[in-house]
């Protein structure tokens, strides 16, 4: 069974419904491409908003915990600052100075983001293996 | 913050860094194509999934609060990871065809505020997580 609480649950099935409700009405008023950038924004604000609150939390409590949450908000806060620029990059036919190879900026940006989440994943298992001893 | 890491984290890091260089040097080879970018691109989706394994194991041995938490925290990977892959092809396909097409009969407008603004609920759950976990360090 599931730890989350009631309200958790209304928040998190709560929000879910509203991006599907102002999706249908994106859709029927042909909402332009921009919204994705603002959107975006918005996630890395989020992000760093987790970076916050594991930084302030990390201050008061410190200990085992507290690494693998930094490892873990390390993952995250890669993603974070490579979103925006990396997707819009993209988005922009990927521009690029002369003298640096697009393939190399390219493997650059995606490979960040597979260590993102490689740093994510360790720090989760090491939560894991913290809770076994 | 990152005081708390050991010498292996760190290693990691640099490891990691490493990987990094030597991808952005072979982009520079012709070898390095289209289709092999998106699936590194993809690929990361993985590691997301080998996440939500040790959270759900990690729910089970630390339980209570913690495992509240983690699930919080969980449910904004598995957001991210379900609709990681068909939102970036989407775009691959809307980047080479000129022009985003529309998706299971909905057109462009509502597939950028839906994936987008889904990603963006599902990195808000995971702040959502963390700010549990920090309410908790300050009792």
């Amino acid at each position: 069974m599931l730890n989350i609480e009631r309200k958790d649950g209304y928040f998190m099935a709560g929000s879910a419904l509203a991006v599907v409700v102002i999706s249908v009405i994106a859709g029927m008023v042909q909402a332009p491409v921009a919204v994705e950038l603002v959107l975006d924004i918005l996630l890395t604000v989020s992000i760093f908003g987790s970076f916050y609150f594991v930084y302030k939390g990390v201050k008061i409590s410190g200990g085992e915990m507290a690494r693998y949450m930094s490892i873990i908000v390390l993952g995250l806060g890669i993603y974070g600052v490579t979103l925006v620029p990396h997707a819009y990059w993209h988005i922009l036919g990927r521009p690029t100075p002369e003298f640096i190879p697009v393939g190399s900026v390219a493997a650059l940006a995606h490979t960040m983001t597979v260590m993102a989440f490689i740093f994510v994943a360790y720090g989760f298992y090491l939560f894991y293996e913290g809770g076994k001893a | 913050m990152f005081e708390q890491l050991e010498k292996q984290d760190w290693y990691l890091v640099g490891i990691a860094a490493l990987i990094t260089v030597a991808m952005a040097v072979f982009g520079a080879t012709r070898y390095y194509t289209l289709q092999i970018g998106s699936l590194v691109e993809f690929s990361s989706v993985i590691p997301v999934f080998a996440g939500l394994v040790f959270i759900y194991l990690s729910r089970s041995i630390w339980g209570g609060k913690i495992a509240r938490y983690l699930e919080i925290i969980g449910a904004g990977l598995a957001v991210h990871m379900l609709l990681f892959i068909p939102h970036i092809q989407w775009h691959i396909t809307g980047q080479t065809e000129g022009g985003m097409p529309p998706l299971i009969g909905q057109p462009p407008g509502f597939w950028y505020m839906f994936f987008h603004g889904m990603s963006l609920v599902a990195f808000l759950f995971i702040g959502y997580g963390f700010y549990l976990f920090y309410q908790e360090a300050q009792e």
